[in-house]
């Protein structure tokens, strides 16, 4: 059936011709000469005043990237990316590296302030009592502020720019860095780990819960620039944080490349629940400009009873290239992945997860959204295996997809493999298995199926999207509203 | 400076190259053999071959068998009382002579019949290493054609190796339905076990407008051969194709299948029953390409696994722009019931209609310990509950024939495929 009225207007207020965060900021930048070479790779590590092992690591990923493919299984089509015409780093000369608060430049403070980020540590978000949210922003290269640092050192929490981690935190960085997506994992993960120039590290120890939110907020200013930035996310046993991720850029009729690489480690017990909010630029309706998204995301969960939780809401990007991943290692481990990826004008989304279950009774859901309007095209590509030794895995997978008039598409790519006769795997693209106790519940209450797959659905989705900051809260509340009307496969 | 990969060929390659060199080609069957030489066999890292890496499975393509060297021999006893019994020997069809024998007067009106390569027309223009394989392999088989009468005519096909030494046996058969007309074809693919024979079977069907063919095969060939396999259908304005597809045998099996809605207002029923044991591989690949308004299709697979046995299943419905008011459901299940067989799955769907109703599912799993643990509780020992369960778990997929008869040959290939475990 056609998706209903309401849905199609709500649609419409996310058009790509409605971006809001497409000024620019007039600042005056260091920008590394344009190419990428060994020199360059040599130039940024310097920037960050970087130990010989890092430069390296960083020399190592470089060699080998320049042996590797641009790959091309996903559903996008873009004109071929010269890598040799961008700047692979660029920072604000009055911010060379993050400071405290009272230094940093007012136009950098007068661009968030815009963006609805709150940098100050007193501000308190409007109508969520209490709810206070450490920032690290990272403005084109480099980190500009990281707040409440002192507040979460108190708890033994280190939040800091990954910069500033290779150099405080050596030790914790050789560890993990790159213990979840080798250098070698893929094309566009490994050029970031040669140029990779910022990023947020945290470390939450044993048995600490993360006192407050931590986010970091992305912000690609600069034209022609790329951004690489590398998050570390390591929570000990037994700890538990929740982490944002936000991002915006200007309207420029250029594409510009962001390949970040995410890693994400859980020990015994411990929680991390990431959840993104992807706004970059998706270029006008003719699909000029717009941010090339290629992210890899990968979490690890090595601990018994460990949980990754991926959320995402996507609404940006001319194309994204994006899998969120577990690997479900520990026994009793727990990755869920949620997704709402709404694609409007020319975007183009091949977005989906990977859940990797090698760890006894370990269990996995994946509940994803795709709602595609103008002439979009949106993928959902996913894998569910369960290794020899995964008994008694379980996975629930749901993936729908709306479409919104005749011009754009929806597509769906599960790759469900399973070597464990123990191993139970449920991928549903119908609307009739969510649970039937819960759906019981609600029918007999009234509902109609409709509303109750509604009220499911929404539920667990709103139960992320509540914690984030009421400034996101605005483009995402719009999607909760979208009906599943007229939902296929 | 990166190295050239260089291609080294395999056993298979090599010898598939050194036959097609020796042939004597006509064009469209050279064209198939220049495309396979040029890209070799599909190996993991072609997406269609991603599980079925046919370069490092297939291990040689034996000698051609030739219509000089096959001793003439009928076909078995059918699996249902069919009007017209014939027998492919070898890839070579055998005479005509017989094969109405059991035929009511109306159903010779109804059935015309040849020994020839007939045309391809039910297969994708899309190219595709399983077609290419039997175009330029296959040099004859039988062109049906049935039209419209009063009754629907049952046509059994049996495909018998005979030899014992590894042969490749490769025919291609072609099967028009006219307007109106209605038929039921069954096959059956056989030969000897512990013999490395290679069996490439092609099958091009076109259901016209208000016809309906309804296809039942078996494949049980013998344990150490290799069966590939490709259906090319299109189906026309108000019609049905509903074939069913039993898998047993062969080390290595892959069925492509490839299907396309020329009309509107039409039914295609898929459905699939892969019994795997040993160290078997199969793999059904189904493309089904909605290409016009107002059809419904079902598709519906289950796998059931033993042993050390892996079995694939990749699904994909394509919902062109215009087919508006498409009703397509696809569903593909696994039941392992060793730690060590494998199911890989991948149900795929791309849209580019709004106004449809489109779904897939896919589980996989063992017994559930529930319902079994009901069955032993009843008194029935465990061997056995364990074969009801297999049994009701099939049966969804064979049941849904109308005929009965073909219900209950499959219900009985089944029943022994249980008990030989």
């Amino acid at each position: 059936m056609p998706a209903i009225q309401e849905t199609i207007e709500q649609v419409k207020e996310i058009d790509v011709d409605q971006y809001k965060y497409g000024f620019v900021t007039d600042i005056e930048m260091e920008l590394a000469p344009k190419g990428l070479s060994e020199d360059i790779v040599r130039f940024i590590s310097a920037k960050k005043d970087e130990p010989e092992w890092m430069l390296e690591w960083r020399l190592d990923a470089f060699r080998r990237w320049k042996t590797m493919e641009e790959p091309t299984w996903a559903r996008v089509d873009y004109p071929k990316i010269d890598f040799e015409d961008l700047y692979y780093y660029a920072a604000p000369k009055s911010a060379p590296g993050p400071k405290s608060l009272d230094e940093v430049d007012p136009e950098l403070l007068e661009t968030y302030k815009k963006l609805g980020i709150p940098l100050s540590e007193q501000a308190v978000l409007a109508g969520v009592e209490g709810a206070r949210v450490a920032v690290d922003a990272v403005f084109d290269s480099v980190s500009v502020v990281t707040t409440f640092k002192d507040e979460l050192a108190k708890s033994g929490v280190i939040f800091c720019s990954i910069s500033e981690a290779v150099r405080e935190h050596p030790e914790l960085v050789k560890k993990y860095l790159g213990s979840v997506v080798p250098t070698t994992d893929n094309f566009y993960a490994t050029l970031n780990a040669a140029v990779f120039s910022d990023g947020s590290f945290v470390y939450i120890p044993k048995g600490v819960r993360c006192p407050m939110e931590l986010s970091t907020y992305f912000r690609i200013n600069e034209e022609k620039t790329g951004q690489f930035e590398r998050t570390l996310i390591i929570a000990d046993e037994g700890s538990y944080v929740s982490y944002l991720e936000g991002c915006t850029a200007p309207m420029r009729d250029e594409n510009q490349l962001h390949a970040a690489v995410v890693e994400l480690v859980t020990h015994d017990d411990a929680e991390i629940k990431y959840s993104t909010v992807q706004n970059w630029y998706p270029g006008n309706s003719e699909g000029k400009g717009g941010i090339y998204n290629f992210v890899t995301k990968r979490g690890d969960c090595r601990g018994k009873n460990s949980k990754i939780s991926w959320t995402q809401v996507e609404t940006g990007s001319a194309i994204t290239w994006k899998y969120p991943s577990c690997i479900l290692r520990g026994e009793n481990s727990r990755g869920e992945f949620y997704s709402i990826a709404i694609s409007n004008g020319k975007q183009q989304v091949d977005s989906g997860t990977k859940m990797i279950h090698l760890g006894k009774n370990s269990s996995s859901r994946i509940i994803s959204k795709g709602i595609s309007a103008g002439r979009s095209q949106n993928t959902y590509r996913g894998l569910v295996s369960a290794h020899r030794k995964a008994s008694g895995a379980r996975n629930f997978t749901q993936c729908d997809s709306l479409l919104i008039g005749d011009q754009c598409g929806a597509h769906t790519v599960p790759y469900i493999e399973s070597k464990n006769s123990t191993a139970v795997f449920e991928h549903e693209a119908t609307t009739s298995k969510i649970s039937d106790d819960q759906m019981f519940y609600c029918q007999q209450r009234g509902m109609t199926d409709e509303e109750a797959i509604a009220l499911i659905v929404n539920g667990f989705v709103r139960d992320v999207i509540q914690q984030l900051p009421m400034e996101f809260m605005a483009e995402t509340q719009k999607l909760i509203g979208i009906s599943l009307e007229g939902s296929v496969g | 400076m990166t190295a050239q990969p260089q291609k080294i060929q395999t056993q298979a390659e090599t010898s598939l190259m050194q036959q097609f060199a020796f042939l004597d080609l006509e064009p469209s069957r050279q064209a198939a053999a220049d495309r396979l030489n040029e890209s070799g066999l599909p190996h993991r890292r072609v997406e269609e071959w991603k599980y079925t890496d046919l370069r490092a499975l297939l291990k040689d393509v034996p000698q051609l068998a030739s219509a000089q060297s096959v001793v003439p021999t009928t076909a078995g006893q059918p699996l249902v009382p069919a009007d017209f019994v014939l027998a492919v020997v070898d890839g070579i069809p055998q005479d005509l002579a017989n094969a109405g024998a059991n035929a009511s007067d109306a159903a010779k009106e109804a059935v015309s019949l040849e020994i020839g390569l007939g045309d391809a027309k039910g297969f994708h223009e899309k190219p595709n290493a399983n077609v290419d394989f039997n175009m330029a392999l296959a040099s004859s088989g039988y062109v049906i054609q049935v039209r419209k009468s009063a009754v629907t005519p049952i046509i059994f096909i049996d495909h018998i190796v005979s030899k014992a030494d590894a042969i490749t046996a490769a025919c291609r058969h072609s099967i028009l339905v006219e307007s109106g007309a209605q038929a039921i074809l069954v096959e059956r693919f056989s030969g000897p076990e512990g013999s490395a024979y290679v069996a490439s079977s092609g099958l091009s069907v076109i259901v016209e407008d208000g016809a309906k063919l309804t296809q039942a095969r078996v494949v049980a060939e013998g344990d150490q051969s290799s069966h590939l396999a490709t259906i090319g259908a299109r189906i026309g304005t108000d019609a049905i194709y509903e074939p069913f597809v039993m898998t047993l045998g062969s080390h290595l099996v892959r069925t492509d299948v490839q299907i396309t809605f020329d009309g509107e207002q039409s039914h295609l029923g898929i459905r699939g029953a892969t019994l795997v044991k040993g160290k078997q591989h199969t793999d059904m690949t189904l493309d089904v390409d909605h290409a016009s308004p107002n059809c419904t299709s079902i598709e519906q697979f289950k796998s059931v696994i033993a042993d050390e046995a892996k079995a694939v299943f990749q699904g994909k419905i394509m919902v062109k722009q215009i087919a508006q008011k498409t009703d397509a459901k696809m569903m593909s299940q696994g039941l392992l019931l060793s730690e060590n067989g494998e199911f890989l799955n991948k149900p795929e769907l791309e849209i580019f209609a709004d106004d449809v109703v489109c779904g897939h599912g896919a589980t996989c799993g063992d017994i559930d310990e529930e319902m079994l643990f009901y069955l032993l509780s009843r008194g029935i020992p465990h061997p056995v509950a364990e074969i009801m369960m297999v049994q009701a778990f099939v049966a969804e997929a064979i049941e849904d024939t109308e005929q009965p008869e073909i219900i209950e040959a499959f219900e009985a290939i089944l029943a022994d495929w249980l008990a030989s475990r």
